[in-house]
């Protein structure tokens, strides 16, 4: 069964839709800049399931997200193929 | 070649009970490599069932708890938690009652934490953190966020808030129908 979680203040009035929208806007430009500041591109990777689920529950015995997982492997695999092409 | 800087929001309490209800805490997962919320939201966290959960995301590094407040910061978090108890928009005229979304906001406005928002749902906190220009999103506009990156489609969106309305949060039929009778207009638009 389907854990329940006792809701919070919910007596306290919330957002509307289109504040909701404008939360996501303004937060999609934050990161957006946050990726040029640090030079990231971001990388869509579709998973299949079981495979996006497991690796989930590694990543959280690691202490790590899916996307740090992912980005780790993506980073060895350029230090260990691309780079030493590139130097040589 | 590595990332050395981590997307860190700071969390309230609401938002995290909300991806807990909904069973999707893996969105917050994939949008951030840690989550800061003060110790003041542990109790509240008990209190709502999820302290189990909340444990282990602390123990794998995801969610960091905050308990280091020097004596100005925590008057400072004082000042703002009575500030939200006077808007007229909220019904809990308690300081004390809003003292960890308080203390979210001050962990935002320490800048050596790097925290880029501020999860929080709640109008009159909201009120108050956007007076401080404290940038923040509650957690219907991360689901919308997370459904323009396909990480959920409009009806994961749907599912996800009705499941939250179903255990009490205050989500309106109003809010979840706009939200999700607009993303399901833009995505069909997208595709081919």
């Amino acid at each position: 069964m389907k854990k329940k979680y006792a809701p919070h203040e919910p007596e306290e009035e919330v957002l509307s839709a289109a504040e909701a929208f404008n939360d996501a806007e303004q937060s999609e430009a934050r990161w957006q800049a946050f990726e040029r500041e640090e030079r990231l591109r971001r990388v869509l990777v579709e998973l299949p399931e079981p495979a996006f689920s497991k690796l989930e529950k590694l990543a959280l015995q690691r202490g790590r997200t899916v996307s740090n997982l992912v980005e780790e492997v993506i980073t060895g695999l350029l230090d260990a193929f691309v780079l030493p092409e590139e130097e040589a | 070649m590595k990332r050395t800087t981590p997307r860190i929001a700071i969390s309230n309490t609401g938002p995290l009970i909300s991806a807990l209800q909904s069973n999707r805490m893996n969105i917050l997962l994939q949008l951030y490599d840690q989550i800061h919320i003060p110790a003041d939201e542990i109790r509240e966290y008990r209190k709502h069932g999820a302290d189990l959960e909340i444990r282990r995301l602390i123990e794998a590094g995801f969610i960091v708890v905050h308990q280091d407040f020097v004596p100005e910061e925590n008057e400072a978090a004082k000042a703002i938690a009575s500030e939200i108890a006077n808007r007229p928009i909220t019904r809990d005229k308690n300081p004390e009652h809003h003292l960890p979304e308080a203390f979210a906001i001050i962990l935002m406005q320490r800048g050596d934490l790097g925290a880029v928002e501020l999860l929080m749902d709640e109008l009159a906190a909201r009120d108050v953190a956007r007076q401080r220009k404290v940038p923040f999103i509650g957690f219907p506009g991360i689901l919308i966020r997370a459904c323009w990156q396909r990480i959920i489609d409009p009806e994961d969106v749907l599912a996800a808030l009705v499941e939250c309305q179903r255990q009490g949060t205050h989500y309106s039929n109003k809010l979840i129908n706009e939200i999700y009778e607009s993303l399901k207009v833009s995505s069909s638009r997208k595709r081919p």
